[in-house]
């Protein structure tokens, strides 16, 4: 009897230790949340835990929030009571080619995978549950190379997808459509080049006003810590070549190519970032929530270095703009999750929902943020 | 009432046990497809070709070898005199903090902090490295 009895509490202290490593999970995450700095008046908190959550989109008129990944899942979730947590939160599939692009249009989800795009038309009884079947074929053929063949979409003013395409390597020539932007009708026709000679954009957005494409390019590995810088470049014409593999940021010709000259009318970025920062989405800000000097500035994730000798990056930018759409300087906004050189996450994306709180993706502590402002 | 309280006890046990295993000190297997992400990072300087040196040295026939032991290859002097022999354990060791296991080491890596995401990319090493 007492044999059985100690073998009972035995058990009962030992689930006990289990569900205080939950518990000490979901403590971490609140020392985590203590420990990001914000102007004053700023709050953030968990508006969804799920693995490894890259690009996303907010889906009209439901607010559906679809989250790409890059390692084949995507996810929507749903705050339908809006108390700023998302309540439901469900894998729409597991089985994509590294479907980091995510855009949506007149009741369209459009996915980039690796090598092309698809897209699944949401039904009218929106069902969380259903898994995105049929993917309708958009645009086939985009180069298959693993290496950065995380792709980044999203739809224009002009209401093309736009999206990114990064070199296959480090530092190399490009073929075909290696290192660009292209956008296409939402047809998938009419397929032309906005953006040449990119790295690697992960993140770009168009200027609320004057509707120009500004993109993020990570530059290149290999050369130090503190050079090539990484970018933000704006687009004022397509076609237009960003200096890559000839030079990284404005002026720092790239290790082989010192003594090829970079094409005419190359462009230079409007932004350098610190060297291996990891510039990827970059989002304009015009929600109603945040005040006013907010309006028409960017945030720009840093999702951090990952072999620099000591970490940089880890932190939210905003990008000051003037009234007639030109950047005009750089700050922090959101910092803590390096601390020393230790970092509990690492920010990937920034989107907007409706009431104007911003949310922020993280593929390392595994959650999308929502930073909200006032209330 | 005695058949009972085993299968309680038991039961809490097995529950608890269960979900205490997790990461590669358990023998759980690590996942691949998250490490072959993961590598893609070590793909900048490291080939997994044999005779392919890049910034760094092949990694073909790695586990079971001597650290510091591709020829030809301009190892830092920690890492010649290492006396490690690479296999899960140590690389798991090493690839948390290589500079701290191996001061001086030429492998500009700041390191896996997480234990689970080690597991992962030496699963993916050792599935790649089988070819």
């Amino acid at each position: 009897m007492k044999h059985l009895l100690r073998l009972a509490v035995g058990g009962i202290a030992l689930s006990a230790l289990a569900l205080a490593g939950q518990a000490a999970a979901a403590d971490d995450m609140d020392a985590l949340l203590k420990r990001i700095k914000l102007p004053p008046g700023f709050k953030i908190n968990v508006f969804a835990k799920l693995p490894k959550p890259r690009s996303m989109v907010v889906g009209k008129p439901l607010n559906t929030v679809f989250v790409g990944s890059r390692h084949g899942t995507v996810h929507s979730l749903r705050d339908t009571n809006r108390d700023g947590v998302a309540d439901e939160i469900s894998l729409r599939g597991d089985d994509m080619n590294v479907p980091n692009g995510i855009a949506f249009q007149d009741g369209m989800l459009y996915v980039a995978e690796t090598e092309r795009v698809f897209m699944w038309g949401v039904p009218a009884e929106f069902d969380t549950a259903l898994p995105l079947q049929p993917r309708v074929p958009v645009f086939e053929g985009m180069p298959a190379e693993f290496l950065h063949g995380w792709r980044y979409a999203g739809f224009g003013p002009d209401r093309k997808l736009y999206v990114s395409i990064g070199a296959p390597c480090n530092i190399c020539d490009l073929k075909s459509m290696e290192g660009s932007i292209i956008r296409m009708d939402a047809n998938g026709q009419n397929m032309e080049v906005v953006a040449r000679g990119v790295r690697n954009s992960v993140g770009f957005d168009f200027h609320p006003k004057t509707g120009e494409l500004f993109f993020t390019d990570n530059g290149a590995d290999l050369m130090g810590d503190d050079i090539p810088p990484d970018e933000l470049n704006r687009v004022t014409e397509t076609g237009q070549h960003f200096g890559y593999p000839y030079l990284g940021g404005k002026s720092v010709k790239l290790t082989g190519w010192e003594d090829k000259t970079p094409p005419k009318g190359h462009q230079a970025p409007v932004i350098e970032f610190q060297a291996h920062s990891a510039n990827l989405g970059i989002h304009f800000y015009t929600g109603r929530m945040f005040p006013a000097e907010y309006q028409g500035d960017a945030f720009v994730a840093q999702h951090g270095s990952w072999n620099r000798t000591s970490p940089v990056g880890y932190r939210i930018m905003r990008i000051r703009f003037d009234d007639k759409g030109l950047p005009t300087g750089k700050e922090v906004f959101a910092d803590g999750w390096l601390q020393g050189d230790d970092a509990s996450g690492r920010p990937v994306d920034i989107k907007s929902l409706p009431d104007g709180s911003l949310l922020v993706s993280d593929d390392y502590a595994n959650v999308i943020y929502r930073i909200s402002y006032g209330g | 009432m005695a058949r009972r309280r085993v299968w309680l006890g038991f039961g809490l046990l097995a529950a608890a046990l269960g979900s205490l295993q997790s990461g590669p000190a358990a023998g759980a297997e690590g996942d691949a497809f998250n490490g072959r992400l993961l590598f893609a990072q070590c793909r900048l300087c490291h080939s997994l070709k044999a005779g392919e040196t890049k910034v760094g040295p092949s990694l073909h026939g790695l586990f079971g070898r001597r650290a510091g032991a591709v020829d030809g290859f301009d190892y830092s002097p920690g890492m010649k005199d290492a006396g490690i022999v690479w296999d899960e354990a140590s690389l798991d060791a090493f690839l948390k903090r290589p500079k701290a296991v191996i001061p001086g080491t030429k492998m500009v890596y700041g390191g896996l902090g997480r234990a689970e995401d080690r597991a992962d990319l030496i699963a993916y090493m050792k599935q790649a490295l089988k070819k």
